[in-house]
C-alpha cells in the first residue's frame, strides 16, 4: 500500500521539480528577450529622433525659403511685383462638373 | 559441540544507519547554512542589496525639451529650436594640447593658438564652440581626440531672418529668453525638464522601456501671435525705404485691425536679425515700439479735439483766431507753420494748426484733458506681454502751468509710446470704445474689456475731421489712394535735447485709419529724425500709403480706381499708352514687353498672335485666359480688343486655329 503511495509522490515531486525548471528558463527567455528589445527599441528610438532632427532642420530650411523676403526677392528675379490698382483679377471656382474653366470677377 | 550464531548484519546494519543519520545531519545543517544566509541576504541585508542593485541597474536621467515654437496668425514659423552639437574639452584628459588644438582648429574653423590656450588650462571642462553645424560636430567625432566630446544642445533659429525681429527678441546659448517676446513669454516657450528613472545593463547602456517622457511631452508651449508675415514684410520694407529716402534715423511701423484690436505688422528699422544677434548692440534690438516714448506732435490733437467735443467745449464749426501764425503766452510763444487767422475746428484739425489746438486745450482746463488723455490709455501700459514696456509720460495735471495745458494740447510736454498713440487711434476707429490690442492670439480668445469714452457722434466727427486731412486740402494728402477715403493726421514734433529745450531734430509721423468712413485696418509710420523733410505728411505718409496699397492688394481688398481711362485707343486695342510703353520697353530690351502693359486699363488684340505671346500680354494686363480648340495661333478673342478688363461675370476666352501671321 505504502509503495505506490510512495511513487506518487515521487512521481508528483519530479513534476514539480520539471515545472519549476520550466518556469525559470521561461523567465529567464524572457529577461534576455526583454532586454533584447529593449536594445531595439533604444536603436528605434535613436533613429526616430535623429529622424525628426533632420525633419526639424529640413522645415526650417522650407520656411526660410519660404519667408516673404525670400518670395520678393524672387519675385523680382522673375520681374513680378505687388498687384496694383485695376490689376486684379478675382476669380471664382469654375461652377461644378463644368469643364476647368475660369470665370473671372 | 554448540555453534553460538551471531549475526554479523546488524553490526553492518548499525554502520548504515550511522552514515545516513551523519548525511542527514549534514545535508541538514548544508540547508540550515544556506537558510540563513538567504535569511541574512534577504532579510537582515535586504534594503541595502537591494538599494545597491538598484543604483547599478536604474540611473536617474534629466530630460530637457526644446522651446515651443513662435507662429505668425497664418501658422508660418517665426522661430524654432533644433538640436545641434557643442563641443567641450577635459583639459586634464588632452593628451597632447597642440596636436588637439590643431585637429579642433581645422575641423571648427577655428584659431589653433587660441584652442591650445584653452586646452592648457587646468580646468576641469571648457568649451570649444557651441551650437557647431552638424558637419562641424561629426567632423570633431571623427577624430576621436582624447579628452574632447560633443554634446547636445537646442539651438534657436529665425527661419524669416530680420522679419520681425526686434519683437521677437532673442534667446540665449543656454536657451533662456533674453529679449523681445523670447523674454517676455519665457514661462511659455521655455522647455521643460523631467527626470526619469532608466534601466542601464552591464556597460551602463541605456535601455528603454516605452515609459520614458517623450521630446513632445517635454517641449515648451507653443506661441502664435496676431502678426502677419507678409504685411509684415510690406510695413518693413515701407518703413525702411521711408528711413533711407529721408536719411533717418530709426522708423517703426504698426499695422492694426480695428475690430479686433491684431496687430498685424509691428515694424522697426533698422533691422535686427535674431539669427546672429551677438553682431548687433542693444541700440538695433531694442524694441522702439514698445520702449521708446517720444513726444507725438499733431498725432495727439485728435484725442483732445474729441475730448473738448464730447464735453461741449468746441463745436466743429467754433471758429477761434489763430494769430496769424505767432501766438505769446507768459513762458512761450507758440507757432503754425502758416499765418492762419480765423479757423473752424474742423480746419484746425485739417491744417494741424497749434494755436488753434492751444486755445482749445485752454478753454478746456487741465483736469478735464487729463482725465480723457488717462481714460484713452495715455501714462499707462498696455498689458501686452512686453518686456520693458515704457509707461510713457503725462504729468498730474495738478503740476500743469498754462503753458503745459497749451503744450500737451498740440503733442507737446506728453511722451507716448507708438504703441499707446495706436491704442488710442483704436477708440477713435471704434466709433468712441476704448479696447485692448491684442498681440497673443490665446486660446481660448481673452475676455474683451472695452469701454465708452467718447460718443459714437463725436468720434464720427473727429474721424471725418481726419477725412478731411487726408482727402481735402489737409496736411496728409500724400496718403490719398484712388477708390478709397482714407482718415488720417500727420504728426510733426521737435525732439527735446539734451541740453535742455527743443533742438533742430524732428519726428515725423502718420495715422491712418482705412476705409476712413468706417475703419477697419490702423497704419502708422514714424520716422526718427529725417532730413532735410521732416514733415509727418511727406516722409511717412507716403509710406503709410505703402503699407496700406500692398496690404491692401495682398488682402483681397485693393478697390480698383472710380474713374476708368477709356479715351486714347490706338488701333489693336492698345491704348497710346500702352503703345508707348510697348514701345519704350523693347528699346529697353526688356525681355517681357508685357510687363509694360502694367497700367493698362483695355484688353489688347491679341487676334492672330501666337498664342503664348497672346497670353503673355493677358497674363501681363492680370487675365488669365479660357483657352478654346487646337493650335497655336489666336483666331478670336473674348472680351474684344479695346473693351475694358474682363469684370464680373466675364471671361477672357482665346479660340485657337490656323497658322500665324503676326507675332
Amino acid at each position: 500500500m505504502s509503495a505506490p503511495g510512495g511513487a506518487r509522490w515521487a512521481a508528483a515531486l519530479a513534476a514539480l521539480l520539471l515545472l519549476a525548471l520550466g518556469l525559470g528558463l521561461g523567465v529567464v527567455w524572457c529577461g534576455i528577450e526583454r532586454y533584447d528589445l529593449a536594445y531595439k527599441l533604444t536603436a528605434l528610438r535613436a533613429g526616430l529622433d535623429e529622424r525628426e532632427e533632420l525633419v526639424a532642420k529640413l522645415e526650417v530650411e522650407r520656411d526660410n525659403l519660404l519667408s516673404p523676403y525670400r518670395l520678393r526677392e524672387k519675385a523680382r528675379e522673375f520681374g513680378l511685383g505687388p498687384a496694383g490698382q485695376g490689376r486684379i483679377r478675382r476669380m471664382d471656382a469654375p461652377p461644378a462638373g463644368a469643364p476647368g474653366g475660369s470665370e473671372q470677377q | 559441540m554448540t555453534a553460538r550464531y551471531t549475526p554479523r548484519h546488524t553490526r553492518v546494519h548499525d554502520w548504515a544507519a550511522i552514515r545516513l543519520v551523519v548525511v542527514a545531519v549534514l545535508f541538514a545543517l548544508a540547508g540550515l547554512v544556506l537558510w540563513a544566509r538567504a535569511f541574512q541576504v534577504q532579510v537582515l541585508m535586504g534594503a541595502e542589496l537591494a538599494a545597491r542593485a538598484e543604483r547599478q541597474h536604474l540611473a536617474a536621467e534629466s530630460v530637457s525639451g526644446p522651446r515651443g515654437r513662435i507662429f505668425d496668425r497664418q501658422g508660418r514659423v517665426l522661430a524654432k529650436s533644433v538640436r545641434c552639437a557643442s563641443v567641450y574639452a577635459r583639459p586634464l584628459e588632452v593628451r597632447d594640447p597642440a596636436h588637439t588644438a590643431r585637429e579642433l582648429g581645422r575641423a571648427l574653423g577655428l584659431g589653433a593658438r587660441e584652442l591650445q590656450a584653452r586646452l592648457g588650462a587646468r580646468r576641469p571642462f571648457v568649451w570649444i564652440a557651441r551650437q557647431v553645424s552638424d558637419r562641424e560636430a561629426a567632423a570633431v567625432a571623427a577624430l576621436a581626440l582624447p579628452g574632447v566630446g560633443t554634446v547636445e544642445e537646442f539651438k534657436r533659429l529665425y527661419p524669416s531672418g530680420h522679419l520681425a525681429g526686434q519683437l521677437l527678441g532673442f534667446a540665449g546659448l543656454d536657451g533662456a529668453g533674453l529679449e523681445g517676446l523670447e523674454k517676455s513669454l519665457e514661462d511659455t516657450l521655455a522647455g521643460r525638464s523631467d527626470r526619469t528613472v532608466v534601466q542601464r545593463d552591464a556597460s551602463g547602456r541605456r535601455l528603454l522601456d516605452g515609459d520614458e517622457p517623450s521630446r513632445a511631452s517635454v517641449r515648451g508651449g507653443d506661441v502664435r501671435l496676431t502678426i502677419d508675415a507678409d504685411i509684415q514684410a510690406m510695413a518693413e520694407q515701407a518703413v525702411a525705404g521711408a528711413v533711407t529716402t529721408y536719411h533717418a534715423k530709426s522708423g517703426m511701423g504698426l499695422v492694426v485691425h480695428v475690430p479686433t484690436g491684431d496687430i498685424l505688422a509691428w515694424a522697426v528699422f533698422p533691422f535686427f536679425n535674431p539669427n546672429i544677434y551677438s553682431s548687433y548692440g542693444p541700440e538695433t534690438w531694442r524694441n522702439r515700439i514698445a520702449l521708446d516714448a517720444l513726444e507725438p506732435g499733431s498725432t495727439f490733437k485728435p484725442f483732445v479735439v474729441a475730448a473738448a467735443l464730447q464735453e461741449g467745449v468746441v463745436r466743429p464749426d467754433s471758429v477761434y483766431f489763430c494769430e496769424n501764425g505767432r501766438f505769446e503766452m507768459p513762458g512761450a510763444v507758440i507757432r503754425d507753420t502758416h499765418d492762419y487767422a480765423d479757423l473752424p475746428v474742423t480746419h484746425i484739425l485739417r491744417y494741424s494748426s497749434n494755436i488753434g489746438m492751444a486755445k482749445i486745450g485752454l478753454e478746456m482746463g487741465a483736469r478735464t484733458m487729463h482725465g480723457y488723455l488717462d481714460r484713452l490709455g495715455f501714462g499707462r501700459r498696455t498689458g501686452l506681454p512686453l518686456a520693458g514696456e515704457a509707461r510713457g509720460i503725462l504729468r498730474d495735471p495738478g503740476a500743469w502751468q498754462r503753458v503745459d495745458l497749451a503744450n500737451v494740447a498740440f503733442g507737446q510736454g506728453v511722451a507716448v509710446t507708438a504703441l499707446q498713440m495706436a491704442r488710442a487711434y483704436l477708440c477713435l476707429a471704434r466709433g468712441g470704445v476704448a479696447g485692448a490690442l491684442r498681440l497673443v492670439v490665446a486660446d481660448p480668445p481673452a475676455p474683451r474689456e472695452e469701454r465708452r469714452v467718447f460718443s459714437a457722434e463725436v468720434a464720427g466727427q473727429v474721424l471725418a475731421m481726419m477725412r478731411d486731412v487726408v482727402q481735402a486740402d489737409g496736411t496728409g494728402t500724400r496718403a490719398r489712394i484712388e477708390g478709397l477715403t482714407v482718415a488720417g493726421k500727420t504728426g510733426t514734433a521737435q525732439k527735446a535735447s539734451a541740453s535742455g529745450g527743443y533742438g533742430n531734430d524732428h519726428v515725423g509721423s502718420f495715422v491712418a485709419l482705412l476705409p476712413g468712413e468706417s475703419p477697419e485696418f490702423l497704419v502708422m509710420v514714424i520716422v526718427d529724425e529725417p532730413a532735410p523733410q521732416h514733415y509727418g505728411g511727406v516722409v511717412a505718409a507716403p509710406a503709410v500709403r505703402e503699407i496700406a496699397l500692398q496690404s491692401l492688394a495682398y488682402m483681397g481688398r485693393l478697390p480698383e480706381p472710380s474713374a476708368q481711362a477709356g479715351a486714347g485707343t490706338a488701333d489693336g486695342g492698345l491704348t497710346d499708352e500702352d503703345v508707348r510703353r510697348l514701345v519704350d520697353a523693347i528699346g529697353a530690351g526688356i525681355e517681357n514687353p508685357a510687363v509694360a502693359l502694367q497700367g493698362s486699363e483695355a484688353v489688347p488684340d491679341v487676334v492672330g498672335m501666337s498664342l503664348r505671346r497672346a497670353v503673355e500680354l493677358l497674363a501681363g494686363g492680370g487675365a488669365v485666359p479660357e483657352v478654346r480648340g487646337s493650335g497655336l495661333v489666336v483666331r478670336r478673342q473674348s472680351p474684344a480688343p479695346g473693351k475694358p478688363w474682363p469684370g464680373t461675370g466675364d471671361r477672357c476666352v482665346l479660340w485657337l486655329d490656323g497658322a500665324p501671321d503676326r507675332s
